[in-house]
């Protein structure tokens, strides 16, 4: 029996298929989501072999719990994106300048929202663009009330001392990089949806590989973390690159000496590998470098400080 | 070309991650992997796969991106991997966290109420504060059971989760069961919520002061995977 007499229901009606194959994929999809949604995970992992359980199963959880849990502030810091966007092109650009550089110092939030906002940031010159950045990831106002929370009231200080010194270093590092040297922004003439999307993707793009190398070292390397030196925890900070929120909680955990416990956490901020993407993807290479530099620097005043 | 399939491959794992926070929301799943609110999620979710599903139409493109389609189906059916509960956690550290992310994140919702559940952290505070006065003292406290494995004791520990499942951080005890007890050999199942009571005892660990509970009785306050 050939293939179009067994699939007859596909056949075309006036030389349109019955069902179209988007209506397929879609069922499919839904079929599958159903399923997802009813199986439980013993059944489900029950077909994954034993010997992978232990680490790649912990490593694919810790993975997907960082990419659902950006999920919202991405979507949050997209949508703020376009919005701004949207007032400097029907409105006046100067509002919109105004509006980005409140929501990058001031956004409540995860630091995650910066990945998809950045975009939008392009409407500063690159220096001002570049500090709004490493202050929103080093003292947003939750990260800030996290540390004081749990490492005290020195460490907030000290923490907010550093994000100043990287901020204000790197605006004067990148305030000789010509503006519109770095890449192309969105193209004006699409849609909303469109530019949503592609803020939202790439800041997640780049969130997927930063949480698959983090969930490796957290599962592989563990106890590499515990009593390390300040050199040492700045470097896991930059690779492990946690949320604002959680760093304070990590470096509490992880480290006794505060010099080590302030490594990480600026690390994690301004030096990490989700931080100098961003600073590449938006601004190009000179920014990064000198935001780079400028967390050096900043890092070892901020080391300093905490002796 | 290249920038072609970049962001094809940039809509895919946007595509994925969507299906994937979904089928975790829809599946009971997200509380073990986040600390974000259900609507939240869902809506965020639903937000990235409108836009994406409206971008596509409108540029009439969605014909030319089949692994779109791959990507949600990838992103539903890895979603029912993920587990119902926390992870057990891969090690235990015994000294306290800070008091307002216990409140905040480590007590479960029903527990919140009951005098015992903070005792695993009063536990810990008191040993930060003067370790002398604890060791070798009769000590009682509440937290999720993992059993002895790899080479590494049993814990009783609570997790304390910030922001997602890979930033928890596992506080609590190693535990020695007492051995003399008949009924060390039914010890509850790794992810059980537990009492344990028994001596505090310190060791040096590779370097590290570790405590631990001797001659513990466990008792199950309710299985894995009960709420």
């Amino acid at each position: 029996m050939s293939m179009a007499r067994r699939c007859h229901w596909l056949a075309p009606v006036d030389g349109q298929p019955l069902w179209g194959r988007k209506t397929l994929r879609l069922a499919g999809v839904l079929i599958v989501a159903a399923a997802a949604s009813l199986i439980s995970p013993a059944a489900a992992t029950a077909v994954i072999p034993s010997s992978l359980l232990p680490g790649v199963y912990r490593t694919s959880v810790y993975a997907c719990s960082i990419a659902i849990g950006a999920l919202p502030y991405v979507s949050a810091g997209a949508a703020a994106a376009v919005a701004i966007e949207a007032v400097a092109q029907r409105w006046r650009i100067r509002h919109a300048r105004a509006a980005a550089v409140a929501f990058a110092l001031l956004f409540p939030g995860c630091d995650c929202a910066m990945s998809s906002f950045a975009a939008c940031l392009r409407l500063l010159p690159p220096g001002l663009a570049g500090a709004c950045i490493i202050w929103s990831g080093c003292c947003n106002p939750i990260a800030l009330v996290c540390t004081a929370a749990v490492l005290g009231p020195r460490m907030l200080v000290v923490r907010m001392c550093a994000g100043v010194i990287a901020a204000v270093l790197s605006a004067v590092a990148s305030s000789t990089v010509a503006p519109g040297s770095h890449c192309s922004g969105n193209t004006s003439h699409t849609g909303l949806a469109h530019r949503f999307v592609v803020n939202a993707a790439g800041a997640l793009w780049s969130l997927c590989a930063v949480a698959c190398m983090s969930a490796l070292l957290l599962v592989y390397r563990p106890h590499a973390l515990a009593n390390a030196t300040p050199a040492a925890a700045a470097i896991f900070g930059s690779l492990l690159s946690p949320c604002s929120t959680a760093d304070a909680v990590l470096a509490g955990a992880f480290f006794r000496e505060p010099r080590a416990q302030i490594a990480f956490i600026f690390a994690s901020q301004a030096l990490d590998f989700r931080q100098l993407s961003l600073m590449y993807r938006t601004f190009g290479s000179a920014v990064m470098a000198r935001s780079a530099a400028a967390g050096l620097a900043a890092l070892a005043a901020a080391c300093a400080m905490a002796a | 070309m290249a920038a072609h399939s970049l962001a094809c491959l940039k809509h895919a794992a946007l595509a994925c991650t969507c299906a994937l926070a979904l089928g975790a929301a829809f599946g009971g799943r997200l509380h073990s992997l986040t600390t974000e609110a259900l609507p939240a999620v869902v809506l965020s979710a639903v937000t990235c796969l409108g836009s994406l599903g409206r971008s596509h139409v409108r540029e009439r493109t969605v014909h030319r991106h089949p692994l779109l389609w791959w990507a949600l189906l990838a992103g539903f059916g890895f979603s029912a991997l993920l587990p119902r509960s926390p992870l057990p956690p891969l090690s235990v550290m015994t000294h306290a966290p800070d008091r307002m992310q216990q409140r905040r994140h480590a007590a479960p919702r029903r527990d919140r109420a009951d005098d015992d559940d903070a005792s695993l952290f009063d536990a810990l505070e008191r040993i930060d504060r003067d370790s002398a006065s604890v060791v070798g003292t009769w000590l009682q406290v509440t937290g999720t059971w993992t059993r002895a494995h790899d080479g590494a004791p049993a814990t009783v520990s609570r997790q304390i989760m910030t922001c997602c499942a890979a930033d928890s951080v596992a506080v609590g005890f190693d535990v020695t069961p007492d051995t003399t007890d008949a009924a060390v050999t039914e010890l509850p199942a790794s992810g059980a919520y537990v009492q344990v009571s028994g001596r505090m005892r310190a060791s040096m660990v590779d370097g590290e002061t570790r405590y631990s509970i001797g001659n513990a009785a466990v008792t199950t306050l309710r299985t894995a995977g009960s709420r």
